[in-house]
């Protein structure tokens, strides 16, 4: 009964955390270029593409967020109301971060000093960790095995879950992030500083498995999730990391990127890690789902709606690739 | 089993001194504002890119300015108000969001599809739209806009749904809920609005252009067409009226004065702004400036918010009419909990609770949480101690016991005899000056046999609703 639901929570998480990916590297990059008070090809090409990027990335969220409530509801509602006005507070700082964003990129921005445009891109990211961090809260505070955690909280009228999974699991987030936005920068800024890139990658990774592993060895009694219960999940992740390490290894060493096959391990990095996600947390799934929506209807609705939806993005793509080339 | 699954009891948030209905209705407006405007926008570009590809150089000209807008409002604004929407609902209502998913979670994906496609043709004509050819960059714009009116369609059923669910509360079938009674009549409506919105916004922009004054007037007057459609507005409006439930109509038009102010309030400005754009734009061709329309965009913001007031108002006092009370009890749950008690398997504690001076206190505070905080406040807005905090005890006591007569846009009282009064004891404690004192704890069981009598007679349905 579940299942159409896990399999397009995963999917479109996926896409969600690599549009994320991008957007909190991305501006990582272009604050900390500022910051040391220059500017490259990647940083403008990064600052050209990161308000869509981050537009597409929300988008992206929507769909989710709507099968997380579908698989979770009880879970995810609780944490929601329980984090209240702290939790809320991510749509301001998204709207800061946006309009940032779109400032940096703007011809007045361009004629400014390079630490005022360093300013507005460290405002940014700023706004974009502290959703992240946001999110991250939200998810372990719905997963406490312990209905009593949640009347605790609330009775102290607490806004902020403490949980040492959290920080190292930010930081596993931004290690992906790291790892993903490079690839961006293949096909935004052809043939710049591939040798950096790889660099870029590589520690991203070495971060995120260091952040990983940290996560997990925090990850107590306390919380339903399961580690283990993700093992096919995370060696599918383990082999697609490999292989992304493998292909930024050999930029790293001279070699032209392999567009291909890093956009290949890149994605295959975060389906395997939103599944292994999925799967840690799958027994905990609401048992009265069955009964709840056993009776939904529109499935047929929203399969043809991809399809005629993928059709027009499709022809946007094509039409926008004929026109840059043209 | 899951622990959290048992009993959908959810922790109460608490907006100060605001009831929860106003914030999500601040959020709502802006949202719904912005969202029409997407439309709209959409609708306007498309309409003088025909007009471009058949010569018209003024219009092409337009486009790009008013893109750049339309971009900066409606995808940054309009999506992150549309989330802080879906996060909002959650913290006022999440039994009916979450009904609401549960129900139609398929047609809400088909919507976010929808959006999707939105924000990719908006993006690809942003980026590459001048360098398209005229056939293909009005094919670009048709795609947006369709995909913007789709988006607004399938919510549009949704939202619909939740003041007429029509026959869906026999059958439980998504299409009955979907294509209810007041589907069309809300589309309609909104479609027009959005049409409007988006030329007044136009307008606006045509005042910032650096344009010789007769190219200026040329383009006013060719915008003002997109409020053609408000002539419409009266019929939807109507038909609206006629479909929605019978109490839900009388109270709007003069039940309650509040209702009745906001209608006369989205109706005036409305009538306000399509006499000036009918009339004045588009059949005396008369030139609008910037301020003029900035000054019509103002009203047409009042009426928006006016608007959305009227239709979350004429739910009461349900969230989904017939199926859930605004305060997250569902009407077959009343009975049950008349006898066992609306917070006997609360597990959320007080967190105040060593204000209170005894144990009957906090229990009405609970009760207040549990059944009343949807729409009142204790001392802020729409305050229970201002309301009824100066009448006798046992009109306190008859008023509580039979709820949904004392007004009929409000559910049954869904608790105990013991709870009533704990609720009534704890609005005579915070009506007084009597919070210094001591307060001793009523335990009169004759009042609790009267009480329990008017319970009874009054019966545990809504004011309109039949038992079942
Ligand atoms: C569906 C929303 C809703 C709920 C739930 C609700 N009320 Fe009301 N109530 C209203 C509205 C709206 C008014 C009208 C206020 C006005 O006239 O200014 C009102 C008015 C009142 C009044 C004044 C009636 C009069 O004739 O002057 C009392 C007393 C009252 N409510 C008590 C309660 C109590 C006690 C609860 C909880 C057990 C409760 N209400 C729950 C919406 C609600
Ligand atoms: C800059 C903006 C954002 C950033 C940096 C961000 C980052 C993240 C991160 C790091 C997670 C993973 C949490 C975890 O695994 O513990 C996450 C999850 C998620 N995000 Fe985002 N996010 C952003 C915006 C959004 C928006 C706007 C939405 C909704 C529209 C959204 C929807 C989701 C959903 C549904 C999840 C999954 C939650 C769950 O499974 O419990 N995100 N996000």
């Amino acid at each position: 009964m579940s299942t159409p639901y896990v399999a397009l929570l995963v999917v479109t998480f996926a896409l969600h955390a690599l549009l994320i990916g991008f957007v909190l590297a991305g501006t990582a990059y272009v604050a900390i270029r500022g910051l040391r008070g220059g500017d490259d090809p990647l940083a403008a090409a990064s600052r050209d593409w990161l308000p869509f990027a981050l537009g597409a990335a929300i988008t992206a969220g929507v769909a989710p967020l709507l099968f997380v409530q579908v698989l979770y509801q009880p879970r995810f509602y609780t944490a929601n109301l329980l984090l209240f006005v702290r939790w809320l507070a991510i749509v301001p700082a998204l709207i800061v971060g946006f309009y940032a964003l779109y400032l940096g990129k703007s011809a007045r921005a361009a004629a400014w000093s390079a630490r005022a445009r360093a300013a507005v891109a460290t405002l940014a990211l700023a706004c974009f960790v502290f959703v992240a961090w946001s999110w991250i809260e939200d998810h372990a505070l719905a997963m406490q095995r312990d209905p009593a955690t949640w009347a605790a909280h609330y009775g102290r009228g607490a806004l902020r879950h403490r949980d040492p999974t959290i920080a190292p699991r930010l930081a596993m987030w931004l290690g992906v992030a790291a790892a993903v936005w490079p690839l961006g920068m293949l096909y935004a800024a052809p043939g710049v500083a591939p040798r950096r890139l790889a660099a870029i990658a590589l520690g991203g990774l070495a971060v995120a498995a260091l952040g990983a592993a940290l996560a997990a060895g925090a990850t107590d009694a306390r919380s339903v999730i399961d580690v283990a219960a993700a093992r096919g999940w995370l060696y599918g992740l383990a082999a697609a990391t490999a292989a992304l390490a493998l292909a930024w290894g050999a930029v790293a060493l001279g070699r032209a990127p392999a567009r291909g096959a890093i956009a290949a391990a890149t994605v295959a990095l975060a389906l395997t890690l939103a599944g292994a996600r999925e799967a840690m947390r799958a027994a905990a799934i609401d048992p009265r789902l069955a009964t709840r929506v056993e009776h939904a209807q529109g499935l047929p609705l929203f399969v043809a709606a991809l399809a005629l939806g993928g059709a027009a993005i499709g022809w946007c793509l094509v039409i926008a690739r004929r026109a840059t080339r043209g | 089993m899951d622990p959290s699954t048992s009993v959908p009891f959810y922790p109460v948030v608490e907006f100060g001194p605001a009831m929860r209905g106003l914030a999500i209705g601040a959020v709502g407006i802006v949202h719904v504002f912005l969202a029409q405007f997407a439309i709209g926008g959409g609708m306007l570009l498309t309409y003088l890119q025909w007009r471009a590809g058949r010569g018209d150089d003024l219009a092409r000209r337009f486009i790009g300015s008013f893109f750049k807008y339309l971009v900066l409002v409606s995808f940054v604004a309009g999506a992150l108000t549309g989330v802080a929407m879906w996060l909002m609902t959650i913290q006022v209502g999440p039994r009916t969001i979450g009904l609401m998913v549960d129900e139609f979670h398929w047609v809400w994906a088909t919507e976010w599809v929808c959006f999707f496609v939105e924000v990719v043709a908006g993006y690809t004509f942003l980026r590459v739209g001048d360098r398209l050819s005229d056939a293909l960059r009005l094919r670009l714009l048709a795609l947006y806009t369709g995909a913007a009116i789709a988006s607004l369609f399938w919510i549009n059923g949704i939202l619909a749904w939740q003041l007429t669910p029509g026959d869906w509360v026999r059958t439980h079938d998504l299409w009955a809920g979907f294509w209810n009674p007041s589907f069309w009549p809300s589309l309609g409506y909104r479609l027009a609005v959005a049409a409007t919105l988006a030329a007044l916004a136009a307008i606006l922009v045509v005042g910032t252009l650096e344009l010789p004054r007769a190219d200026r007037h040329r383009l006013v007057s060719v915008i003002a067409r997109l409020m053609l459609p408000m002539l419409a507005m009266p019929v939807f409006g109507l038909w609206f009226m006629a479909v929605i439930p019978d109490d839900s109509r009388r109270w709007l038009t003069g039940g309650s004065v509040a209702m009745s102010m906001f209608l006369g309030i989205a109706a005036g400005a409305t009538l306000l702004i399509g006499a000036y754009a009918l009339v004045g734009l588009v059949w005396k061709h008369l030139y609008a400036s910037g301020a003029t329309a900035a000054l019509l965009l103002a009203l047409a913001f009042a009426a928006t918010a006016a608007g959305e007031f009227v239709r979350e108002g004429a739910r009461k006092p349900y969230t989904v009419r017939g199926v859930l009370y605004s305060n997250a009890i569902a009407p077959d749950e009343v009975a049950r909990l008349r006898r066992v008690g609306s917070v006997a398997d609360d597990p959320y504690p007080l967190r105040d609770a060593a204000r209170y001076p005894n144990p009957q206190l906090a229990l009405g505070a609970r009760v207040y949480r549990a059944q009343c905080s949807a729409c009142h406040t204790l001392a802020g807005a729409n305050a229970l101690v201002e309301l009824m905090g100066g009448w006798g005890l046992e009109q306190q006591r008859l008023n509580v016991a039979q709820l949904q007569r004392t007004k009929g846009f409000m559910p049954p009282f869904a608790g105990t005899a013991a709870e009533v009064e704990a609720l009534v004891q704890l609005v005579r404690w915070e009506h007084g000056d009597a919070l210094e004192r001591a307060w001793p704890a009523s335990d009169d069981p004759a009042a609790l046999a009267r009480i329990q009598a008017w319970l009874d007679e009054a019966g545990p349905f809504a004011a309109g609703a039949v038992a079942p």
